[in-house]
């Protein structure tokens, strides 16, 4: 990190730098677009919400940013800008001195994250060690710090526990102060609390929220559950089979939806409709990526669709700093209707 | 445990005129024995017992013919032990279980199977639940043929017609689970549970696993279903916006003890027991804005070890000096709306806090 943590200039350059970014995936049956074209920035201190349905690539476009793309996977085209640095040609040896360091990664199970024969103080050491020279005493103090950091109680005794023996929601925790203790700028987090009940999955918002905000960490919060993201993140991305479809700032984005989409997602969620009515649903399922429609991959399930969606839809600007893939983006009057 | 004595209150009474399903003070014990060596210990005065988990711990609850019950917890609370006893998969330490007044897994008065069949779960991962290498047509008709429901010629149109019940295309029958999505198999779960034509269904959170746009197709599927064939549902789920969409009754149960019990719509409008209203809190709700979360602190205790008294108490934001001592006793506090909390005890208001 080159600049002091707290001060924020006023056109300040974004900590990372999406463009143009597309993974495919050749596999003998065909060619997998996993992630097609995606692009956004991140600034300090902000929280990126990326949402979709399962199979939609969210979690592969966290994973291409962060180098761990492996064959039959590859990265095509499209550039990673971390604080201006290029990314995607980077040697995997420069790549590992960035991994856990600027850049980290919490995954949705910690029980596959965590290795299940060493200690958590064992774990906490080789991410230290493998990035700067450190001793063993030295680094157990700075781990003890950061599990008290994450609302861990008696730290020292959990740094000699092994991970079987804590709770989902205390795995979950060492995993994020694992994941921070290097103090990185980017933290990709990969449905971290989709395992977790809503009572441990709110200490955790509640804990990341402060983390976030203290550290100024940018980061990316790829989820499925669009509530989540409302209460939680600055900035909402939507993707669709590889594509995202709608992105813009979160409050805009869900009070008035763009795509169709994102506004099927909405309905197909309990909560505003009248109980025990049926709920709104996207009707069909989504495409085979083997087999994607040509066009707008939406249109086969959309109700607005019309012939022209057979065409790559343009991406058009609706309202400031949204962007929505459509050829008819859905109106304030139309959302109205809608509910 | 010895609390059920401390029960004042009678269980509120149901607008429905009888439970079709009636849970009167179950239990489940999970014991493991010491070994020997400890055993021995033990005698000598030392600190060695058995350990037993009080997973379920003297629950009463009832559900009205053709009515949904909800019931919610975090995990480890007992919700699915509960469902498990209820469906008689596991045979209940003390109280008893009476649907449509028979009493279930009794060894005085075993049950007819055809009595049996009329429970029927449907369970979170269709993966894990279904075989992976049986066709689907046979899946859906091994329960009927075995029970002599339906004749082995006619299993083709059989399972052909409880497909398009639950939304598939009849043409699939002779495919594997795993040419399925993740909603298509929980369909198929689904319907291998309906194809005894049973008149009670447990489902053991069937929406967990799934993506939202493909849980608001299966929530549609099992209000039509519940409309068609008159079902009566005990909804097992730790998702409050999909028990307050689907459900007429919310328990809401901690570490093995129902605290409250509500018609769904009292329940979200005036919740009463302190870890209701914390759960109801920490919903993330999409139109709710930016906001702060302000979480419930710890965890759930180790079943174990359980508190004593009120088991909530440690983490409780109102706690009192009685909360720590006693259970608290269920008492009503609206109509159908029981909770087991101190607090709404008529007590010494010096007392409290």
């Amino acid at each position: 990190m080159t600049e002091p943590l707290n001060t924020m200039p006023e056109n300040e350059q974004p900590v990372l730098n999406i463009s143009g970014l597309s993974t495919v995936y050749n596999l003998k049956i065909g060619q997998v677009k996993s992630v097609t074209d995606v692009s956004f920035e991140l600034a300090r201190g902000e929280i990126l919400g990326l949402v979709g349905e399962s199979g939609s690539g969210k979690s592969v476009t966290g994973l291409s940013i962060a180098g761990l793309i492996t064959a039959p996977g590859r990265v095509v085209s499209g550039s990673v800008l971390l604080h201006g640095q290029e990314l995607t040609t980077l040697s995997e040896n420069a790549l590992r001195a960035i991994r856990g360091n600027d850049i980290s990664i919490i995954f949705q199970d910690p029980m596959t994250t965590l290795n299940p024969v060493l200690t958590i103080g064992q774990q906490f050491f080789e991410v230290i060690h493998a990035h700067r020279k450190c001793s063993y005493s030295q680094a157990m103090k700075e781990a003890e710090t950061a599990l008290i950091e994450v609302g861990i109680p008696a730290p020292r005794e959990r740094l000699d526990n092994y991970p079987h023996e804590l709770s989902g929601g205390m795995r979950q925790r060492v995993c994020i102060a694992i994941s921070l203790i290097n103090k990185p700028s980017v933290v990709i987090a990969d449905e971290p609390t989709t395992a977790l009940d809503v009572t441990i999955q709110s200490q955790i918002l509640h804990m990341m929220q402060r983390l976030v905000r203290e550290r100024d960490v940018a980061m990316i919060w790829v989820t499925h559950d669009l509530s989540v993201v409302a209460g939680f993140c600055d900035k909402l991305a939507v993707m669709y089979a590889g594509r995202i479809v709608e992105a813009g700032p979160v409050q805009q984005v869900l009070s008035n939806p763009a795509h169709p989409y994102t506004a099927g997602l909405m309905d197909s969620i309990p909560g505003d409709c009248l109980p025990g009515s049926r709920l709104e649903q996207i009707p069909g399922t989504q495409p085979s990526p083997l087999q994607l429609p040509s066009g707008c991959a939406f249109r086969t399930r959309c109700k607005y669709a019309r012939n022209e969606c057979a065409e790559k839809p343009p991406e058009v600007a609706v309202g400031s700093g949204r962007t929505a893939q459509c050829f008819f983006p859905l109106t304030e009057v139309q959302n109205v209707r809608r509910k | 445990m010895s609390d059920a004595s401390e029960m004042t209150a009678e269980l509120p009474v149901m607008p429905q005129d009888s439970p079709f399903v009636d849970v009167r003070h179950a239990s489940r014990r999970f014991e493991r024995r010491m070994s020997p060596v400890a055993a021995f210990l033990a005698r000598l005065g030392l600190d060695y017992a058995d350990e037993i988990v009080h997973a379920v711990d003297d629950v009463s609850l009832r559900i009205g013919k053709g009515s949904v019950l909800g019931l919610v917890g975090e995990s480890g609370c007992g919700k699915s032990t509960l469902g498990r006893l209820i469906a008689s998969l596991l045979p209940v330490s003390d109280g008893e279980v009476r649907i449509d007044g028979h009493r279930m897994a009794s060894k005085a008065e075993p049950l007819s199977r055809r009595e049996l069949l009329r429970t029927q779960m449907v369970f979170q991962n269709p993966m894990a639940s279904l075989n992976p290498r049986q066709k689907i047509v046979d899946i859906l008709t091994e329960g009927p043929i075995y029970h002599g429901l339906i004749k082995r010629r006619d299993k083709n149109e059989f399972a052909a017609a409880l497909l398009l019940e639950v939304g598939l295309p009849p043409d699939i029958l002779s495919r594997l689970p795993h040419q399925f999505s993740g909603g298509q198999r929980q369909r198929i779960g689904i319907a291998r549970a309906l194809s005894v034509s049973p008149d009670f269904l447990i489902c053991d959170e069937p929406v967990a696993a799934l993506d939202v746009s493909i849980q608001a197709q299966i929530i549609n599927l099992l209000l039509d279903l519940k409309e068609k064939r008159a079902l009566t549902i005990l909804f097992i789920s730790h998702d409050l916006g999909v028990v307050r969409h689907l459900c007429d009754q919310v328990a809401v149960m901690y570490l093995g003890r129902i605290v409250e019990m509500a018609p769904t719509e009292a329940l979200f409008s005036n919740p009463v027991h302190p870890y209701t209203k914390a759960l109801f809190e920490e919903i993330p709700r999409i139109r709710g804005g930016h906001r702060e979360y302000q979480p419930i602190k710890g965890e759930i205790p180790s079943p174990l070890t359980p508190p004593p008294g009120c088991h909530f108490h440690p983490r409780c934001p109102r706690v009192i000096a009685s909360c720590s001592s006693l259970a608290p006793p269920q008492s009503v506090v609206g109509d159908g709306h029981s909770v087991s909390c101190w607090l709404n005890v008529p007590a010494d208001p010096t007392q409290r806090k």
